[in-house]
């Protein structure tokens, strides 16, 4: 009698250690799903960051890159301009200068010459 | 220590001056052996540019060298040596005519490293620069 009572006690026991252990493990495991899950959160967060800063990054750096362009397309524009009104300038200027130099040619003889001399040291 | 052709213009100078026209060959010609001793004969042309310098500086001569597009005539020589003699108080000035065409008019003057520029060329020169900017 007192050996079957004791194999019973041993048995209910058990089953509470076995009950005790199962609740441990469950526990157990909640937590680590519990971490798993805050640092797969991390992650998440730190990856979304990282992207949304590199997504700035790079407006950043296409914007400036288009006002580059811009710019050195202006600055292209103007230079081309300048360069082309003194071109005409140049041309204009030797155009009159020669029309000038052919009157003069004709204008100025020896008598004028003279004078022109005489004005120059007077 | 090397010798300057100025300081040999300056020896000569102060060898012939006060000198009579009979001692002075025999100076030049003691002055060529020594140029001749010292290896300097090739710079006897720039020893006797600085020898006239010297000379015309302390005699008050002028040299200049005047371009015009015809032979200048007496009477404008003689204005022009009057002007130049005025602007650099010099006693004397000899004046060089260059003609060249190419000044189109006017004259230009040149004197030691001055040079007045009156020629029509420098004119059409000026136009065409102010034209152009």
């Amino acid at each position: 009698m007192n050996e079957r009572t004791g194999k019973i006690e041993k048995g209910l026991k058990d089953a509470e250690d076995a009950q005790n252990k199962l609740a441990e493990m469950e526990k157990k495991e909640k937590d680590v799903l519990t971490k798993a899950k805050e640092e797969g959160q991390k992650i998440i967060t730190a990856a979304e960051v990282t992207a949304q800063k590199n997504k700035e990054d790079l407006l950043v750096e296409t914007k400036q890159q288009a006002e580059k362009l811009l710019t050195d397309a202006g600055k292209k524009i103007e230079e081309e301009k300048n360069k082309m009104i003194g071109e005409v300038r140049s041309e204009v200027a030797g155009l009159v200068v020669m029309a000038t130099e052919k009157i003069l040619d004709e204008k100025i003889d020896v008598s004028k010459d003279k004078e022109l001399i005489k004005k120059s040291i007077n | 220590m090397k010798i300057t052709v100025a300081q040999y213009a300056k020896t000569l100078h102060e060898s012939v001056k006060d000198k009579s026209q009979k001692e002075i060959p025999e100076i030049i010609s003691g002055f060529v052996k020594i140029l001749a001793k010292n290896n300097q004969v090739k710079n006897s042309g720039k020893i006797i540019d600085k020898f006239s310098d010297i000379y015309n500086q302390e005699n008050g001569i002028v040299e200049a060298e005047i371009a015009s597009r015809e032979v200048l005539s007496n009477m404008l020589s003689n204005k022009i040596k009057s002007f130049v003699k005025e602007k650099y108080q010099a006693k004397e000035v000899i004046l060089k005519n260059i003609v060249d065409e190419k000044i189109k008019g006017g004259i230009v003057i040149k004197v030691g490293d001055e040079l007045m520029d009156a020629s029509v060329s420098k004119q059409l020169r000026d136009l065409k620069y102010k034209l152009s900017n």
